[in-house]
């Protein structure tokens, strides 16, 4: 009987993922985040902005200069963005992260040097990745900028090692090659309530990454082995270096896909995706640790109690804006924050 | 499309044939069981090159386990899913007929997991209609349903038992406003958007029932597929648009355009992966009538 560590992962894949994040911090640069010891903080910053019409790019490129992000991380890599095209509907634009964003993001790195700009993503239940872009307006940015896309869903695979532990997927995961290809992955989310899981931010967004010829459209192999338990798994293997949240205009009540809009006028940023969801859930006035994935996450994938988080630009408390919640939805239950003090 | 800009797509779908009679995923990737059978199925229906196609099936067949499932990859049992795009290809050519009837075995003995579906469930759906799913072990959903459905009627077991009820789960899963999606309804009360892909696919799947639904039981769905909105150019949902409209002789005008202006879009995309490029070819080649997809030459 393997042992439980107290967030539920058993020593074995405690020591799996130690040795993981060992080889990361080896590499040094952006694989530093790795594993984050219990001191110094983790660094998120919070941007408002009040529409998609704002300077993107001078925001994002301001987020990247306060994580400490320079052009001599980039220079040379490969970039792989991975936004959330869940289901897009035309005129919705508050279910998937906007083009907007997506390409801003692509701009900046390529600004400071990136070898190249990839975007790439798995719908999680459409199949048409095509009509996904299509339909969510992203194919015209793509176009302009000549960025190229991968479909997660039906390219190539390989096997890797569960770096995790947590769900009952067992010792490996299927991977798409692309994320193997990049030097950099990205998550770029859009900040959404969830009614599976709470709240979808730059760690659920990494379902998209799953490829749907393993774990089917909708990913109902990951269902079926705890979608809260795949969640930290999939995040305890992919890693991404960067955490990007796209909260200008968010989704509450049922969300991923049928929630309402709600303007919050923010981006989040950080390096750290558990720092980062932990950051958003409070400017959505969500308690962070009353989220099951994001407590479990706590102290082994980054920290979410705010005396972790060095918060730079915005005071998360000074743009809350509480994301409404679904009273029969088992997920949203006793998720709210106390309001502030003060 | 012109009779020359055909031939331009069928060229690039053969480039795509390895030594061994497998099709690359894309140009320059590695071999994978879905686009050596729909490129198997699309040259066939073509009526072209015919060692191509014999070279293709007998690929797949190597690809075929003893149990009868054609899985993604040998390390992957569980995705099982090509299983019935084999028995497509497989069908035309007598001396595939075995590896067919094996594979159809081993389908109808391998339903989606059903459970009874309990009064305070989220999703609106009968959960214990079965069908078939992406991946073994998991629930049934609309496309592999359908993919089933189609591939058992085509070798004869249209009136299986099993088929019946994947009928009856799709009508379930059919959307209250027309359409269908990858298999939900309702999910916490909120009606669930519809997909042309998904819509053209259970459209398709229903029309092999030898007590096929009256149209006035599909009439939204058909509405809502023939509808501008759906009248995409890209290539899996132009397909199955076309598939599905014409099964039921429900097609506008011109219901082919779509997939030939998805063809000619690869200037915008980049060459499409080889299972879209061939099914576009196979809904062109049929003038989007699927059952001539498997009719012997």
């Amino acid at each position: 009987m393997p042992t439980p560590h107290p967030s539920g992962l058993t020593r074995r894949a405690a020591l799996k993922l130690a040795a993981g994040a060992g080889l990361a911090l080896a590499a040094g640069g952006f694989g530093c985040n790795r594993l984050p010891s219990p001191e110094p903080k983790t660094a998120v910053f919070v941007a408002k902005a009040a529409s998609y019409q704002a300077d993107l790019r001078d925001i994002l490129g301001r987020g990247l200069a306060e994580l400490g992000i320079t052009a001599r991380d980039i220079a040379g890599k490969r970039v792989l963005l991975k936004p959330n095209l869940v289901e897009p509907q035309a005129g919705a634009g508050h279910i998937n992260t906007h083009p907007l964003v997506i390409g801003a993001a692509a701009a900046v790195f390529l600004s400071l040097g990136a070898a190249s700009v990839t975007v790439a993503e798995g719908a999680g239940h459409r199949r048409d990745a095509l009509l996904v872009l299509e339909t969510s307006g992203l194919a015209d940015v793509l176009v302009d900028a000549k960025l190229p896309f991968r479909d997660l869903n039906t390219g190539p695979v390989h096997k890797a090692a569960n770096l995790g532990g947590w769900s009952r997927l067992g010792e490996t995961l299927w991977l798409p090659d692309a994320l193997g290809q990049a030097d950099l992955v990205v998550s770029v989310a859009k900040m959404k309530t969830h009614h599976w899981a709470g709240v979808t931010l730059s760690m659920k967004n990494l379902f998209g990454v799953m490829p749907g010829v393993v774990y089917g459209w909708p990913k109902n192999v990951l269902h079926f082995a705890g979608i809260e338990p795949s969640i930290l798994d999939i995040n305890a293997t992919v890693r991404p270096e960067l955490a990007i949240v796209d909260g200008i205009v968010g989704m509450e009540g049922d969300g991923p896909i049928m929630g309402e809009p709600v303007a919050a006028g923010v981006l989040v940023m950080g390096r750290v995706p558990a720092a980062v969801d932990a950051t958003c859930c409070r400017i959505m006035g969500i308690d962070p640790a009353a989220v099951g994935y994001l407590r479990r996450a706590d102290g082994i994938l980054g920290p979410i109690a705010a005396g972790r988080i060095e918060q730079r630009g915005e005071d998360p408390a000074a743009v809350r804006h509480d994301f409404a919640l679904l009273d029969f939805v088992p997920a949203h239950k006793d998720l709210r924050l106390p309001p502030s003090p003060g | 499309m012109t009779p020359r800009a055909l031939d331009l797509h069928r060229d690039a779908l053969l480039a795509r044939a390895l030594p061994d009679g497998s099709f690359v995923l894309a140009p320059g990737g590695q071999a994978r069981p879905e686009a050596t059978a729909w490129a198997a199925v699309a040259l066939h229906t073509l009526g072209t090159a015919p060692e191509a196609v014999a070279a293709a099936r007998t690929a797949l067949a190597r690809l075929q386990r003893p149990d009868g499932s054609v899985p993604l990859a040998p390390e992957c049992p569980e995705a099982a899913w090509p299983t019935p795009l084999a028995i497509l290809a497989w069908l035309p050519d007598p001396d595939f007929r075995g590896r067919a009837e094996a594979a159809a075995a081993w389908l109808l003995g391998h339903p989606g997991r059903h459970w009874t579906k309990t009064p305070d469930s989220p999703s609106d759906h009968d959960t214990s209609l079965k069908g078939w799913p992406w991946i073994e072990g998991t629930h049934s959903w609309v496309e592999p349903t359908a993919q089933v459905m189609l591939s058992l009627a085509a070798l004869g077991q249209a009136g299986a038992p099993e088929l019946a009820e994947a009928g009856r789960m799709l009508l379930d899963r059919q959307l209250p406003a027309g359409g269908w999606n990858y298999g939900n309804t309702r999910v916490f009360n909120h009606e669930l958007l519809p997909i042309p892909e998904s819509t053209g696919l259970a459209l398709t799947a229903l029309t092999v029932l030898p007590e096929r639904p009256g149209k006035e039981v599909v009439a939204r769905s058909l509405a809502s597929l023939a509808g501008p909105t759906n009248a995409v150019a890209t290539p899996l949902a132009a397909t199955w648009r076309a598939f599905g409209l014409t099964a039921w002789e429900a097609g506008p005008p011109g219901t082919l355009e779509p997939v030939a202006r998805a063809l000619d879009r690869q200037t915008r995309y980049g060459p499409y992966d080889t299972p879209l490029l061939a099914q576009a070819l196979a809904a062109l080649a049929s003038g989007g009538r699927f059952a001539d997809l498997t009719r012997r030459a």
